[in-house]
């Protein structure tokens, strides 16, 4: 058993290796939620999870990036005393979906550039990651357009994709293995029917996709500068800087880090999410503030996700084609990616008048 | 980790959001994607309002004042010096002021302590101080003093007229309909003496005077009713037509002083729109003529024949999350629930039966008049969630109110500026940690969900109205705010039918039920008289000055101050001043301008703008250097009382 084969299961069985394992980890998985939407949370038993589910509004970052996490704890008297506050419990992270594994691939890239996080790091090290293909994709989803899913080659310790009452499992990473290696029995290698079934399923999820992305064109004009002040100008109109989309986004990672005095010589270091889009992100201590207006903090925003500078950088562009920023934006149809590519590759072009001459 | 299915309590949408809790601590929040109104979105309140609530402020334990220092005690005592202080005094010398942020349940408690247990009608809350005119000609008019439209029916409007409000920042779901109606078609008026990024988008942006708006609506009105086309059929049009003889697009392009042509353009608009739709603020409300300028709104969607119909209609956009639940509840003097009026023999008697003890047969003090008359009319004063000092107009002339009284309570999440001067302060709970309902602006009855236990010793508020009811002898008993819930429902009409169980579907339940709101033939048309602002430029003031909000704020600024996130966003207060008078001024974007006003004066950091005109100045709501409303005008406008703190005079300086 290695890495890159692929397996079929009982799906029951597969689900009772998760619960055996419920000791020694937190279970995390998809719920149905009072409103009947999907809600990831952690379970005391795999019967509490939902099989036919679209992905979840709110990502999973909350479960690598907390939304509020203490880093360490400080005594600031004669002797100076920091004690960290890493957190290394284990987690199994079940039925999350392709985009949102790609958005994790992300994180890893930042976390480990110049500095390694290392409360990040502690935290994906202590997580399995149990994806599964994307069979219910929204009327926002995009992920085909940004090599996001609806299924991976790689990234995930398994790849599930449901076949109703059986798994087809991709093995990812020598977790993978590790825990593939606690079914006592029915694991068969998978046939090349397995796979064709597998293919026709992906087929249909690509086909029920809506939205498109020609991100392509989109990175060539940001990275050419070939975009007018006057469309960022307009944009800065539109947008309602709500922090939305960098809050829903799984690539996003905006945070910030801040102190709370508990008495007047001890307290915590914290960090807690926050937002580009917000003026004071960047503000100086000095007052000064390079991204004041909100058309600043849009561009800057497209500029890390589509310019060419940060796909060399990240290996990707940055969108996994998860659709959620383009039901979280205020600013209806117009600043979600999809859109805001669609005018991007507009700029540059001759009006339809002028081709004629 | 678990996720609690709520209600954002940052401003009258109402938008749908799940709070997510870790080790009984709500970390974070998300958008509620099938919720009907907000899909999935939430503004930057919505997103970062929550961290007030383990705020380290948070009160925790009971406090009483002995030798002017707070000693923590028990809720007992607590109580027990309540009841003994307002017990000290006359029911028509006590004082009661509510929230616009609590829920209905607690609002409905309150109402009922008050009036049945106290025996008061000194009541009101600081919807006073936002939309009480909505309250007063609404329910005089049409019966019902709420919006007739909802927010999804800007999708379907073809004119959407918004006077007075910065939708955009203030109620931003409202601006994130509006600009997405503009990409698609539909006409967007605007009126407002700034530029706002609203108006960026108008098909048509009006700058009147401040405090004149009442004058074009006026000449607006009669212009459509002395055109060609025909008005809607509604009670009173030839006695409105006489009454608004004098008023033309020519004169009130004088008075207001936009152009003609404009007003002539809007003109056509209006009564060429299959479906008008209008929107507004206090920007409309907070003036001499507020009352009259809702009158004239009314006036107007009657006439264009914009009641009783899809896409078309009125909605006040509100700051809070509870003004309309408030209002239902009748948390107002002379309101009873259902907008019936105190001096109604047969509602009152109706009601009484209900609550089981007699209530006040007329009319008390509106919250301004309170507050002009502590020491002497008022002694006594209860208030919950209201941070009087920030909120009041000409706050220096409220906190020296507060000081006269004899004794004061307060009961909130912090030991704001207002419980300082308390003799007794009792903790509350936030939205996350009691059950209850909101009602949005839009009418919209949803549930609110206790996500975590309670902060310390809090409690829900109306857990503390049945306790201090208790002490005073009365007997409220209670179990679950869906007890309360359903109390209230019987009391009024407008929510029959609607119980917790119906609140269990996103986005809740719309009021009326199974009934029809007003239309055309309902509408009773008034004729709304033109009163100038009572404070004018003059020489020594030669500013006119408006005070409003930016896009982190709430209402009075207490909530903004204590999240960690919204604090950063407005790290201080500005001061609009138009180029030519900056020039004239020797200001520069940056500097540091002083503004006084008879009240009071306080420095702002200039920004320099031709976005607002020449002579007016714009102040945003701030706290760390310098209250702005210390500068607002206390004057109480004629009929609901609403002080006119949108504009006064004012003079600038280099600080």
């Amino acid at each position: 058993m290695k890495v890159g084969q692929k397996y079929v299961l009982d799906k029951q069985a597969f689900l009772a290796v998760l619960d055996s394992l419920r000791r020694g980890a937190k279970l995390i998985g998809p719920t149905a939620g009072p409103d009947g939407d999907v809600i990831f949370r952690e379970v005391e038993s795999t019967s509490e999870f939902t099989h036919d589910y679209v992905n979840e509004f709110d990502p999973i970052k909350r479960f690598f990036i907390p939304h509020r996490q203490d880093l360490f704890r400080f005594q600031l008297d004669k002797m100076p005393k920091f004690e960290p506050l890493v957190d290394t419990s284990p987690q199994i992270l079940f039925g999350i979906r392709s985009c949102d594994v790609k958005g994790i691939l992300h994180w890893d890239k930042f976390f480990t550039g110049v500095y390694a996080d290392n409360y990040y790091l502690a935290k994906r090290a202590n997580t399995t990651i149990i994806s599964v293909a994307c069979n219910r994709p929204l009327d926002t989803c995009f992920c085909i357009c940004c090599d996001g899913g609806p299924w991976l080659e790689s990234g995930f310790d398994l790849q599930l994709s449901d076949f109703g009452d059986r798994y087809l499992i991709d093995v990812g990473s020598a977790k993978g293995v590790a825990l593939l290696a606690k079914v006592k029995k029915g694991l068969v290698a998978a046939t090349r029917q397995d796979l064709e079934h597998r293919k026709e399923l992906m087929a249909t999820c690509d086909s029920q996709m809506v939205p498109t992305a020609y991100v392509a064109k989109a990175i060539i004009q940001i990275t050419n500068r070939r975009v007018r002040e006057e469309l960022w100008d307009e944009m800065g109109y539109e947008c309602f800087s709500c922090g939305g989309c960098t809050h829903v986004c799984p690539v996003c990672t905006c945070y910030d880090v801040a102190d709370y005095m508990e008495t007047p010589t001890s307290g915590v270091r914290f960090r807690c999410w926050d937002s580009c889009q917000y003026s004071g992100f960047t503000r100086e201590a000095s007052g000064h503030n390079p991204r004041e207006k909100a058309k600043e903090r849009i561009k800057r925003r497209f500029y890390h996700k589509l310019s060419y500078a940060y796909v060399k950088l990240d290996g990707h562009h940055g969108c996994v084609g998860c659709g959620r920023c383009i039901t979280v934006c205020e600013a209806i149809g117009m600043l979600d990616l999809p859109a805001v590519v669609k005018r991007l590759r507009r700029e540059g072009q001759p009006a339809p008048e002028e081709q004629g001459a | 980790m678990s996720k609690v299915l709520t209600t954002c309590p940052s401003c009258g949408c109402g938008c749908g959001v799940f709070l997510v809790v870790e080790n009984e601590r709500v970390v974070g929040v998300a958008p509620q994607r099938k919720h009907p109104v907000s899909r999935g979105t939430l503004c930057v309140k919505g997103w970062n309002g929550h961290q007030i609530i383990h705020h380290p402020e948070r009160l925790r334990k009971p406090l009483v004042k002995k030798n002017g220092t707070f000693h923590e005690v028990s809720w007992e005592s607590a109580l027990g010096e309540v009841a003994k202080g307002l017990r000290r005094h006359e029911p028509s010398h006590i004082g009661v002021v509510g929230s616009t942020k609590f829920t209905n349940e607690d609002a409905y408690l309150l109402m009922k302590l008050a009036r049945g247990v106290l025996g008061t009608d000194n009541l009101d809350t600081s919807a006073r101080f936002y939309q009480a005119p909505t309250l007063h000609a609404m329910s005089a008019q049409l019966g019902v003093a709420a919006a007739t439209a909802s927010l999804t029916d800007i999708e379907q409007a073809d004119v959407l007229l918004v006077v007075g409000s910065n939708a955009k920042e203030q109620t931003a779901k409202a601006g994130s309909y509006l600009i997405w109606a503009t990409h698609h078609g539909k006409k967007l008026v605007v009126v407002d003496p700034r530029e706002t990024e609203l108006s960026h988008f108008a098909t048509l942006h009006l700058k009147p005077k401040p405090g004149t708006d009442v004058v074009w609506l006026n000449a607006l009105c009669s212009w459509l009713i002395r055109g060609t086309r025909q008005v809607a059929e509604a009670r009173g049009v030839n006695s409105l037509a006489k009454a608004l003889e004098s008023y033309t697009l020519a004169n009130a392009a004088q008075l207001c002083g936009i152009s003609q042509e404009e007003l002539e353009r809007l003109g056509v608009m209006v009564s060429e729109a299959q479906r008008l739709l209008i929107l507004y603020g206090e920007g409309l409300t907070q003036h001499a003529s507020g009352t009259e300028a809702i009158k004239a709104v009314v006036n107007l969607a009657a006439l264009t024949g914009s009641l009783g119909k899809s896409g078309a209609g009125i909605i006040p956009l509100h700051l809070t999350n509870n003004t309309q639940g408030v209002f239902d509840v009748g948390l107002a003097p002379a309101f009873l629930p259902g907008f019936a009026r105190v001096g109604d023999d047969q509602a009152r008697s109706t009601l009484s039966e209900v609550m089981g003890c007699p209530l006040p047969e007329k009319a008390g003090l509106t919250l301004g008049e309170m507050l002009h008359g502590a020491g002497e009319q008022i002694k006594a004063m209860y208030v919950v969630g209201e941070n009087l000092v920030w909120s009041a107009p000409n706050c220096a002339a409220a906190k020296a109110a507060l000081e006269r009284l004899d004794f004061l309570v307060v009961q909130d999440l912090f030991l704001t500026e207002t419980a300082q001067l308390a003799h007794v302060v009792l903790p509350a709970c936030s939205f996350a940690e009691k059950d209850g309902t909101f009602t949005s602006a839009e009418r919209r009855v949803q549930r609110v969900r206790a996500a975590i236990p309670p902060v310390g010793e809090a409690k829900p508020d109306w857990q503390i109205f049945v306790a201090l009811a208790r002490k005073l002898g009365a007997s409220l008993s209670y179990r679950s705010a869906e007890q309360v819930f359903k109390e209230f429902v019987s009391v009024n009409p407008w929510y029959k039918g609607i119980t917790y169980g119906a609140l269990d579907v996103p986005g809740g339940v719309q009021w009326p039920v199974g009934q029809s709101l007003p239309s055309v033939r309902d509408a009773k048309l008034l004729a709304p008289q033109f009163l100038p602002p009572s404070e004018q430029p003059t020489a020594d003031y030669p500013f006119t000055l408006v005070i409003g909000r930016g896009r982190v704020h709430r209402a009075s600024g207490t909530s903004v101050s204590r999240s960690f996130t919204l604090a950063k966003e407005y790290p201080e207060g500005i001061l609009e001043v138009n180029t030519d008078d900056a020039k004239e001024l020797g200001l520069r974007s940056g500097w540091r301008a002083r503004v006084t006003t008879p009240r009071g004066s306080i420095e702002r950091t200039v920004v320099v703008t031709r976005g607002i005109p020449p002579k007016v100045v714009f102040a945003s709501i701030h706290h760390k250097d310098g209250l702005t409303n210390l500068l607002a005008n206390d004057s109480l406008e004629r009929d609901s009382r609403i002080p006119e703190m949108k504009v006064c005079a004012a003079r600038v300086e280099v600080a």
